[in-house]
């Protein structure tokens, strides 16, 4: 899935758009993806002058987006979905998040997300983040959804 | 006979005690285990939990006792004699 399609799906627009590409999806249930870390990407020149890494919170954020994809894609495909609205989903908690590595510019964040218990408009999102063969973050996220 | 019903007693208080420490570490609150009434209410008015703390205490139980819980019944997570019923209930 493009980064023309997943604009169909989610409100969020450049520079918070985290998730670039969709590898795989399953419905409702898994979906993977990938985020690039472009050198010239403006976090980087604040996060740090001297030692860039990408954010935490980013790749949490980055994974409620892809988990959002695999969500939206519950009630239809792309464009059935983006005739009927953007997926709009609300980060409610974090949980016990780990981030293992740091992440540098010009590496791939390669995202899977797994959609978990679901309780009333809360839901579970398991987080895995890799960037080649090196575990970068791991964790859940309870997601609201509108 | 006695034995028996001591013995009972004895595992409901354990287990008990083992859900209130499951509530206080994983929803972070600062309390100790003594100060947590059995059957204080834990959402609304008691110990105020909102309903993501209520989704982590699901996980939280089904990570503990290695059980499925169901996120349909409200009635299971009224306090914490209430989710001990549920953990014997599943158990028999």
């Amino acid at each position: 899935m493009t980064r023309a399609d997943i604009e169909k799906l989610l409100p969020h627009r450049k520079p918070f758009l985290l998730v670039d590409e969709v590898t795989s999806v399953k419905p409702g249930q898994r979906v993977t993806g990938l985020k690039f870390l472009e050198p010239d990407d403006p976090v980087f020149e604040g996060h740090f002058p001297t030692d860039p890494i990408m954010p935490g919170v980013l790749i949490a954020e980055a994974c409620g987006q892809l988990g959002a994809i695999a969500l939206a894609l519950e009630s239809g495909d792309v464009d059935e979905r983006a005739q009927s609205g953007k997926a709009t989903g609300y980060l409610a908690s974090i949980n016990k998040f780990k981030f293992h590595s740091p992440c540098r510019p010009g590496d791939t964040l390669e995202m899977t997300v797994s959609v978990g218990k679901r309780m009333q408009s809360l839901i579970q999102l398991v987080c895995a983040v890799k960037t080649g063969r090196r575990k970068v973050a791991s964790g859940d996220l309870t997601v609201a959804l509108q | 006979m006695q034995q028996t019903v001591l013995a009972l007693v004895s595992e409901r208080k354990k287990l008990v005690s083992t859900i209130k420490d499951l509530v206080i570490e994983n929803l972070e609150l600062d309390l100790e285990p003594h100060q947590v009434d059995e059957d204080c209410p834990l959402f609304g008015v008691g110990l105020a939990l909102d309903s993501i703390d209520a989704l982590q205490l699901v996980l939280s139980v089904e990570r503990e006792f290695d059980m499925t819980v169901p996120t349909d019944d409200v009635t299971i997570f009224r306090s914490i004699n209430t989710i001990a019923d549920f953990i014997e209930r599943s158990k028999d």
